[in-house]
C-alpha cells in the first residue's frame, strides 16, 4: 500500500476518533450507524442458511430499516457514551465475524 | 416518554428534517415532477414524437439493415427493440457498441422509426424530461466527481433521512389523533405552519414511508449492497455477479438464423395474452443468442414481466428468482420501482403521486420555515435577526426558485432556437440560471414573504405561458401538426397548475402578519371589543 493511501486512512481514522469524542451521538448517526449496517449485512450474508441470492434480496429490503433503527437508537439511549461505545464495539465484533467467516462464492 | 428523551428525539427530528430540509425539498419536488417526466411530457416536448398510426408494419428487414450498419462501427454487446405503444408511438432500436480499435470505449445508439412508413424519426438527443428525471435520480452529478453512482447515493441518502424524520416525527407527536384534525388558521404564523406540517405529515405517513423506503432501496442500497457483497465475497466480484445474476451465456462464435423480431412480437404472455413491449438481445446472430422479452405487468406490481428465450429456437430459458420475480423478496424489490414512480395505475395515479410528493416537499419546506420562525420571532434564536432573515430568504429562493426553474424549462423547450447539439447544455444553463436568479431575487425583495409570493406567481405565469406557446407553436394549424390529445391534456394540466399557483400567490401575505393583526382578527371572530387586550396564545 502506498504511503499516500496509508496517510489518508490514518487521517480519516484520527478524524473519526476526534469527532466521536467531541460529538458521540452525531458521529454515531453519521458514521458508525452506516458502517455497522454494512457490516451487519456482510456478516448475515456470510452466515445465514439458505440461498445466497435470496438472502441478498432480503438484506436489500432490510437495509434502510437497520440503518434508520441504529440511527434512532443513537438518540434514544440516555447515555451518549453507551451509544458511541456500543456502536464501536458492534463494528469491531462484526468486523471479526466478517473476517473469520468463510468467503462466499 | 421523559422530557430528556423527548428533547433528544426532537433534536434528531430537527437535525434530519431541518438541517437537511432544503436538500430533502429538492429531492421531493424533483421527484413529483419526475412522475410525469417519465412518460407524458416526453411526447409533449418533442412534436416529432406525436404520431398517430393505424397498425404497425413488419420491422425485421429495417432492423437487420440497421444492425448491419452498426456492426461496421464495432462489436455490438447488446441490442434492444421497443414496439410502438401509446406513450411512445414509434419503433425504438438501441445498440450498445464496443467501438472497433479501442480498448474500452463504448457508444450507445438510439434510433426511432415511424410505425407505418419505417422512416427514421429524428428525435431530440437531449430532452427536458430526461433532465428532470435524471436530476431527481442522480442530481446530474458531474462525472469528474464520481458521476451518476455518487449522485444516486446522495439522493438515496434523502430516503434514509426521510425515514428517520418520519420515525422521530411520529415519536415526537404524542397526541396523534388530536393533531391529525387540528388546523388553526386563525392563529399565529407559526401555529398555522405547525398545524399544516402535522396534518399533512400524519395523513400522508403511509405514502411518505413508502416513498422514503423505495427511494432508499433504489438509490443508496443499490450502491451499498455491492459493498456488502464485496465484503462477503472478499473481493471476488465475478462470484458475486454469478450468484446474483445466475450463469451468463457466452457467445459460441457460430452464426445462426435469428428469430424474426416480428415473430417475437407474436409471442403472447401466457397469463395475460398481451404482446411484448420490448426485447433486449445478447449475441445477436450467434447460435447462443438470448432474447430477454419484456411484457406489460398487469398481474404483478413490477415495471415489466420478463421471459428469456433462446434467440434461435425460441425455447424458454431458465431464469434466476430475481429475474422471474417468483420469491417474496424478489417481488418486493421488483415493486420498488413502480411504487416509487407511480407507474402502475395510469395517469390518474400519477396525478395522485404528484400531489402527495408535492405535499412531502411542502412539509419539509414548512419544517425549515418553522425552525427559522421559532428562532427569529420566538425565544430559541441565538443569532441576529439579519442572519435568520437571510436564512429565510435562502430557503424561499432555493425552494420556490426550484419551481420557477422547472416551469422555466417548459417555456425554454418551446423557445429554444439553437442547434440540437447544444440543447442539452442550454437546458442545464436555463435550469441552474433561473434557479440562481430566483435565489438572488429572494434577497432583493423587501422580505421573504413577498419574494415567496412573487416567485410562486411567476411559476404560475410560466406554466400558463408554456401551455399557450405549445398550442400556438406546435398544435394549432398556424404552424403546428394538428391537435394531439395527450399533448392537450398536458397543456390543460399546465394551465390548471398555473392557475393554482397564481391563486396561492394571491392568497399568501406579502409580509409577516403582525401579532396585533392576528389578535384583532381573533377578537373580531369572538365578537370581543377590539379595545380589549386579547390574551396572547
Amino acid at each position: 500500500m502506498s504511503p499516500l493511501i496509508i496517510g489518508i486512512i490514518v487521517a480519516v481514522v484520527i478524524g473519526i476518533g476526534i469527532s466521536t469524542w467531541k460529538a458521540p451521538r452525531l458521529t454515531s448517526v453519521l458514521f458508525w450507524a452506516a458502517l455497522a449496517t454494512i457490516l451487519i449485512g456482510s456478516a448475515l450474508i456470510m452466515n445465514l442458511p439458505g440461498v445466497v441470492s435470496q438472502n441478498l434480496l432480503w438484506l436489500l429490503i432490510a437495509f434502510p430499516f437497520i440503518w434508520v433503527g441504529l440511527q434512532f437508537w443513537c438518540y434514544w439511549d440516555p447515555s451518549k457514551w453507551r451509544v458511541a461505545g456500543g456502536m464501536v464495539t458492534l463494528c469491531m465484533l462484526l468486523s471479526v465475524i466478517v473476517f473469520v467467516s468463510t468467503p462466499l462464492g | 416518554m421523559d422530557i430528556a428523551r423527548h428533547k433528544r428525539n426532537y433534536d434528531l427530528h430537527s437535525w434530519s428534517g431541518v438541517t437537511l430540509g432544503i436538500f430533502l425539498f429538492i429531492v421531493c419536488f424533483t421527484g413529483s415532477v419526475a412522475v410525469f417526466a417519465l412518460g407524458e411530457t416526453q411526447v409533449w416536448e418533442d412534436p416529432a414524437k406525436r404520431l398517430s398510426y393505424e397498425q404497425e408494419v413488419p420491422f425485421q428487414d429495417s432492423f437487420s439493415e440497421w444492425v448491419e450498419t452498426q456492426e461496421e462501427r464495432g462489436e455490438i454487446e447488446f441490442l434492444s427493440v421497443g414496439w410502438p405503444r401509446s406513450d411512445r408511438p414509434y419503433y425504438t432500436t438501441r445498440a450498445f457498441i464496443h467501438l472497433a480499435g479501442t480498448e474500452n470505449d463504448h457508444d450507445s445508439v438510439i434510433q426511432n422509426w415511424h410505425p407505418e412508413t419505417l422512416e427514421p424519426i429524428t428525435t431530440r438527443e437531449a430532452s427536458m424530461s430526461s433532465w428532470l428525471v435524471r436530476f431527481h435520480i442522480d442530481l446530474k452529478w458531474p462525472a469528474m466527481l464520481g458521476g451518476s453512482q455518487v449522485g444516486r447515493f446522495i439522493v438515496g441518502l434523502a430516503g434514509i433521512l426521510l425515514l428517520l424524520a418520519i420515525l422521530t416525527g411520529i415519536v415526537a407527536h404524542t397526541k396523534l389523533t388530536k393533531e391529525a384534525f387540528s388546523l388553526r388558521f386563525d392563529r399565529s404564523v407559526r401555529l398555522k405552519w405547525q398545524d399544516t406540517h402535522k396534518v399533512i405529515g400524519l395523513w400522508g405517513t403511509p405514502f411518505h414511508i413508502m416513498i422514503g423506503f423505495t427511494g432508499a432501496v433504489l438509490g443508496i442500497v443499490t450502491l451499498i449492497a455491492p459493498v456488502v457483497a464485496f465484503l462477503a465475497f472478499q473481493g471476488n466480484l465475478d462470484a458475486l455477479f454469478e450468484t446474483v445474476q445466475g450463469p451468463q451465456v457466452e457467445a459460441s462464435g457460430v452464426s445462426a438464423e435469428m428469430i424474426s423480431i416480428d415473430d417475437f412480437r407474436t409471442m403472447l404472455h401466457p397469463e395475460t395474452g398481451m404482446a411484448p413491449m420490448s426485447v433486449s438481445i445478447q449475441h445477436y446472430g450467434d447460435a447462443n443468442a438470448v432474447y430477454n422479452g419484456f411484457w406489460p405487468a398487469t398481474e404483478r406490481l413490477t415495471m415489466t414481466e420478463t421471459f428469456k428465450v433462446n434467440g434461435v429456437t425460441g425455447e424458454q430459458m431458465p431464469m434466476t428468482a430475481l429475474e422471474r420475480g417468483s420469491s417474496v423478496p424478489s417481488r418486493i424489490v421488483a415493486a420498488t420501482g413502480p411504487l416509487h414512480f407511480g407507474t402502475f395505475g395510469g395517469v390518474a395515479l400519477k396525478y395522485l403521486w404528484f400531489f402527495l410528493g408535492l405535499s412531502l416537499a411542502v412539509i419539509t419546506a414548512l419544517g425549515t420555515m418553522m425552525w427559522i420562525e421559532r428562532r427569529q420571532h420566538g425565544n430559541e434564536g441565538k443569532r441576529s435577526d439579519r442572519f435568520y432573515n437571510g436564512l429565510s430568504r435562502l430557503n424561499v429562493g432555493i425552494c420556490t426558485g426550484l419551481a420557477v426553474a422547472t416551469a422555466g424549462l417548459f417555456v425554454h423547450n418551446l423557445i429554444y432556437w439553437g442547434a440540437e447539439s447544444g440543447r442539452g447544455l442550454s437546458i442545464a444553463w436555463t435550469y441552474f440560471g433561473v434557479w440562481i436568479v430566483s435565489i438572488a431575487y429572494a434577497f432583493l425583495r423587501s422580505g421573504p414573504y413577498q419574494a415567496n409570493r412573487e416567485l410562486i406567481g411567476i411559476t404560475g405565469g410560466l406554466l400558463i405561458l408554456a401551455a399557450i406557446l405549445n398550442q400556438i407553436l406546435t398544435e394549432l394549424p398556424v404552424g403546428g401538426i394538428g391537435q394531439h390529445i395527450p399533448t392537450l391534456v398536458i397543456d390543460l394540466t399546465l394551465v390548471a397548475f398555473g392557475l393554482i399557483a397564481l391563486a396561492v400567490a394571491k392568497k399568501l401575505p406579502a409580509s409577516r402578519p403582525e401579532k396585533t393583526k392576528v389578535k384583532l382578527a381573533k377578537a373580531k371572530a369572538k365578537d370581543v371589543p377590539t379595545s380589549v387586550t386579547v390574551p396572547a396564545e
